[in-house]
């Protein structure tokens, strides 16, 4: 008779061993396996304000474009997803092309931070950053590059700054029209979701609420589909690698002032301000008309958050003469990283920017 | 007994109909309602809790969460003026740099003239010279 687990398995079928296998392997990246390390590219910190930090990229590589690049993050989780790892990292592919990058990373909000309204991040930290990023780079024009939420802000601010020198606009699943936003629009409908009884409760709005209304979008897949491809592929190091670093994003939330919370839900989600002209800033009106840098609009097919129709909604809002929309066959992460990411998304951009950054 | 059954793979088609059937089922009829009241009710008690706690701490001489918050926003204001400081001096410096570099463009330029003047000068006394001697 066998007296050691692995002994009996050796009895079992080898189908029902490799399952065995699947499982072990799959508890122990759930239980025991250590963090995967993030944001590799090494940077240099340019600027700081309140939680804000504005990041220089170092490259070894030398710089072969003009135009600086300056990166602007959504308040929603962290931006290292734009550089996860070597060789799934926009950051590194560009700097690798040789772009001068920045990144403007929002920080981690805090309870003291409830008051902060997108009117600060708009007409005071994204006009200064830029600021910088011109001064450090001893440039006269800046190209910058907006991911989902970031991109919709940056739009604001592009329409509200004309003075500043911005050559080029990126934007990457970034939503501008919200009529008709599918499980969001019914989740965040006035009638049921009492925007100001939450931020007037919660203060900051803790990741935990943000990340289960993503979830809700579709609940089974989100919440239970990692698992189930974890376990079917718990013997595949690479997949292992991937889910490991995806997982530690999605999981590693930031607060959302609750300020500028109220203004996302209800100008955006509820009224849909912003593409009908509605919306203002510090007594500004948003007028994207105001837009005229050359634009690359970036949807992803499969994108549940920021849909391709409300992505595409920009282009006719804006008075860009160079301006190009495309719809990629990827979803809302995997715009920025995995297979696709790699071979369609970050050569897209390169490409794009190139022609445009001497 | 039949090797091709997998107890998991039936599982799992199970799961994909019904995951499927459920995704598709919340995406066309969102329970907004209900997640609503659900809501509602969390934000109640969540009200209740910080308000009963926000009695105690000021009862047992505590700060509370409120109090730290308004001495990190004092941070936080000295903070944006150091930083709004900082750029006016960037920019006067900048300001500054242009008028330094009028400045060395202005003393060559008095330079140059001063040296024309000389020039100037001495060709008028050289014509004056021919002049006496014809």
């Amino acid at each position: 008779m066998p007296t050691d687990w692995n002994e009996l398995l050796e009895y079992t079928p080898p189908e029902y061993k490799e399952m065995y296998q699947r499982t072990l392997r799959a508890n122990q990246v759930l239980t025991t396996d250590a963090d995967p390390e993030v944001a590799p590219t090494p940077k240099e910190l340019i600027w700081t304000r309140n939680k804000t930090k504005l990041y220089r990229y170092i490259s070894e590589s030398p710089k072969k474009h003009k135009i600086p690049l300056l990166l602007v993050y959504a308040l929603i989780n962290k931006p290292y997803i734009l550089d996860l790892t070597k060789g799934g990292s926009l950051v590194e592919y560009l700097v690798n092309r040789g772009f001068e990058v920045y990144l403007l990373e929002w920080g981690q909000p805090g309870y003291e931070d409830r008051n902060m309204k997108l009117d600060d991040y708009i007409m005071d930290y994204i006009p200064r950053a830029v600021r910088k990023v011109l001064r450090k780079s001893n440039v006269d024009e800046v190209s910058i590059l907006g991911y989902c939420m970031g991109g919709t802000i940056t739009a604001a601010f592009a329409a509200l700054h004309p003075e500043l020198p911005i050559r080029n606009l990126i934007f990457m699943t970034s939503p501008f029209d919200f009529e008709k936003t599918g499980s969001y629009g019914a989740m965040l409908d006035e009638r049921y979701f009492n925007i100001d009884k939450v931020v007037d409760t919660l203060g900051v709005i803790p990741p935990e609420m943000i990340d289960f209304g993503n979830k809700m979008i579709n609940p089974m897949g989100t919440n239970y589909g990692p698992y189930i491809s974890l376990y079917e592929r718990a013997d595949n190091e690479k997949f292992i690698k991937s889910f490991k670093l995806l997982q530690k994003w999605l999981n590693d939330g930031i607060q959302f002032p609750g300020e500028a919370y109220r203004q996302w839900i209800r100008d955006f989600y509820q009224q849909n301000k912003l593409i009908k002209g509605e919306m203002v800033i510090r007594g500004k009106k948003v007028n994207l008309e105001n837009i005229r840098a050359n634009v690359l609009n970036l949807s992803g097919k499969n994108d549940l958050i920021a849909q391709p129709h409300q992505v595409e909604a920009l282009m006719n809002a804006i008075s860009s003469e160079d301006k190009e929309y495309k719809c990629l066959p990827v979803g809302h992460t995997s715009i920025t990283f995995g297979s696709q990411a790699t071979k369609i998304t970050y050569p897209t951009i390169a490409d794009w920017l190139e022609e445009r950054s001497n | 007994m039949n090797q091709s059954f997998n107890f998991y793979d039936m599982w799992k088609d199970y799961y994909s109909q019904t995951s499927k059937l459920f995704d598709e089922k919340i995406s066309k009829d969102f329970p907004s309602e209900g997640m609503g009241q659900i809501l509602e009710m969390n934000l109640q008690f969540k009200k209740m809790i910080d308000e009963s706690t926000l009695k105690y701490l000021e009862f047992m001489n505590v700060p509370s969460r409120n109090d730290i918050a308004n001495i990190s926003s004092l941070i936080v204001n000295v903070d944006a003026k150091v930083d709004d400081l900082e750029e006016k001096l960037e920019e006067k410096l900048d300001s500054q740099d242009v008028q330094e570099s009028f400045k060395t463009e202005l003393a060559h330029l008095k330079k140059d003239m001063k040296s024309l003047d000389t020039k100037l000068n001495q060709i008028l006394t050289m014509l004056k010279s021919q002049e006496k001697v014809k």
